[in-house]
């Protein structure tokens, strides 16, 4: 071996390594002043270095670190969690706009079959509407699309959830005329302000009975604090224009409308 | 998953935890690894608030890179190269560091060996404050190197393994680098002395 093969060795010798050839190196070192005397001053830069280290073992990073990064790890798993929901919304909103618009193409569609077919006779139109229509003059005959409208539909929610405007009109409600339907139902305080009523649905809800005041219907002053079943009808904008308790055997009537 | 206790869970096993979401888990890791980086980034930048960011840096990464980490490989290296190169980047945005000297000369040894014992005094606390600032004053690539193989003792193969290259260009960067700063020592060591320019010594024992 000579100095250039073992330059390299004797270096890792000196850090503490166990080099290929120790044995030959360590020949070499023992007739070479110059290596040995390499080797010597290799073995203390390495003391040296390694006094650097031991004085720098105790250095750590703040306390404050952790915990800033233990509140990053907690915002990025929570973040990871909610971030699936979007997509989701988004598909859906996707879904709703697609039917939103088939909804309306479908209605003018068939509303441009009526206006064609003006010369056709209209078909009966169900209980429900015909009482509309033959009760209420303020309120225009439904048009014949309301009359392949869907059944009584049952639900469960009370008419503030069903419309907030409701409640709002019958709070601003004033001492007009209330007038009752043939079949029973009693126009809204606030329906007189909306559109003309062109085809809609009949929701069944349950009222507390003490709210029916509110809805344009008298109750004993003894009424019991229950909720009673009523009809509320729906106009082609989802305000509500009138209303009907189910007790007073109008329900009949709604069913045969809903057969037909 | 593992249910042991995360003291006995590996490193390499915490991390599909962390990838998970387990608070516990990256906590362990931290607590683990957070003075080796700290320690690494304090040598190769030489200010403690750098270090601080440099911990910073690697462990937020650690938390959104987790999920990308491949089983069968060594977290421990994983960890040891995105703190590589956290500091790195860190160096090059600061550069408000010790001037590089000149790394261009050869030798060094034989002025080491003129003085009996030039290192020796080293041990002593103004000693080691010289040899901190030796270090800072390496080119950055010899400096890693020593840092991860002489500082942290890493082998030749853990540090190829940190760094991204061969072990041979490792070792050559170690020897090259304590070579370098023999010749700093020395000039630190005798004031108004200019690092020697001496030719590689050579004998043909």
């Amino acid at each position: 071996m000579n100095c250039d093969q073992s330059l390299q060795a004797l270096v890792d010798l000196a850090r503490g390594a166990d080099p290929a050839g120790f044995d030959l190196v360590r020949a070499h070192l023992a007739r070479c002043p110059s290596c040995s005397r390499r080797f010597h001053d290799e073995q203390r830069l390495t003391a040296t270095l390694r006094a650097l280290a031991d004085a720098t073992a105790a250095n750590a990073p703040p306390q404050a670190l952790e915990a800033r990064l233990m509140a990053l790890f907690d915002q990025q798993v929570a973040a990871r969690e909610m971030a699936p929901i979007a997509p989701t919304k988004t598909r859906v909103a996707r879904w709703m706009q697609a039917a939103a618009a088939l909804a309306i193409v479908t209605a003018g569609a068939v509303t441009w079959l009526h206006v064609n077919r003006g010369a056709k006779p209209a078909e009966a139109p169900p209980a429900h509407a015909r009482s509309v229509q033959d009760a209420a003059p303020s309120m225009p005959a439904p048009a014949p699309a309301a009359r392949t409208a869907q059944p009584v539909r049952q639900a469960t929610a009370s008419p503030a959830a069903a419309s907030r405007s409701q409640r709002r009109a019958a709070g601003r409600a004033t001492n007009a005329p209330r007038t009752v339907l043939a079949e029973g139902f009693v126009p809204l305080p606030g329906a007189a302000g909306l559109p003309d009523f062109d085809h809609g649905e009949i929701v069944r809800v349950d009222i507390p009975l003490p709210r029916l005041p509110l809805y344009g219907i008298d109750i004993p002053p003894d009424a019991a604090d229950k909720p009673v079943m009523a009809d509320v009808l729906v106009g082609q904008d989802g305000q509500p224009r009138a209303i009907r308790l189910v007790t007073t055997g109008s329900d009949e009537a709604i069913r045969k409308g809903s057969n037909r | 998953m593992d249910d042991s206790p995360l003291t006995l869970v590996g490193d390499d096993d915490l991390m599909p935890r962390i990838a998970a979401g387990d608070r516990a888990a990256f906590a362990e890791l931290y607590r683990r690894r957070r003075t080796e980086v700290y320690r690494f980034a304090l040598h190769m930048s030489g200010a403690p608030a750098a270090a601080e960011d440099v911990v910073q840096d690697v462990f937020v990464i650690v938390m959104s890179a987790a999920k990308r980490f491949r089983p069968g490989r060594s977290a421990v290296a994983w960890l040891r190269g995105i703190a590589r190169n956290c500091a790195r980047q860190r160096l090059e945005r600061d550069r408000t560091f010790l001037a590089l000297d000149d790394d261009t000369q050869g030798g060094g040894y034989e002025r080491l060996a003129l003085n009996p014992e030039p290192v020796a005094d080293l041990t002593k606390a103004e000693g080691i404050e010289r040899v901190r600032k030796a270090v800072l004053g390496l080119p950055l690539h010899y400096r890693e190197a020593i840092v991860l193989c002489d500082l942290e003792e890493m082998s030749y193969a853990e540090a190829a393994e940190a760094i991204g290259c061969a072990v041979g260009t490792v070792r050559s960067r170690v020897h090259r680098g304590r070579e370098l700063l023999a010749r700093k020592l020395i000039s630190a060591a005798v004031p108004g002395t200019a690092a020697p320019k001496v030719a590689g010594g050579r004998c043909f024992a």
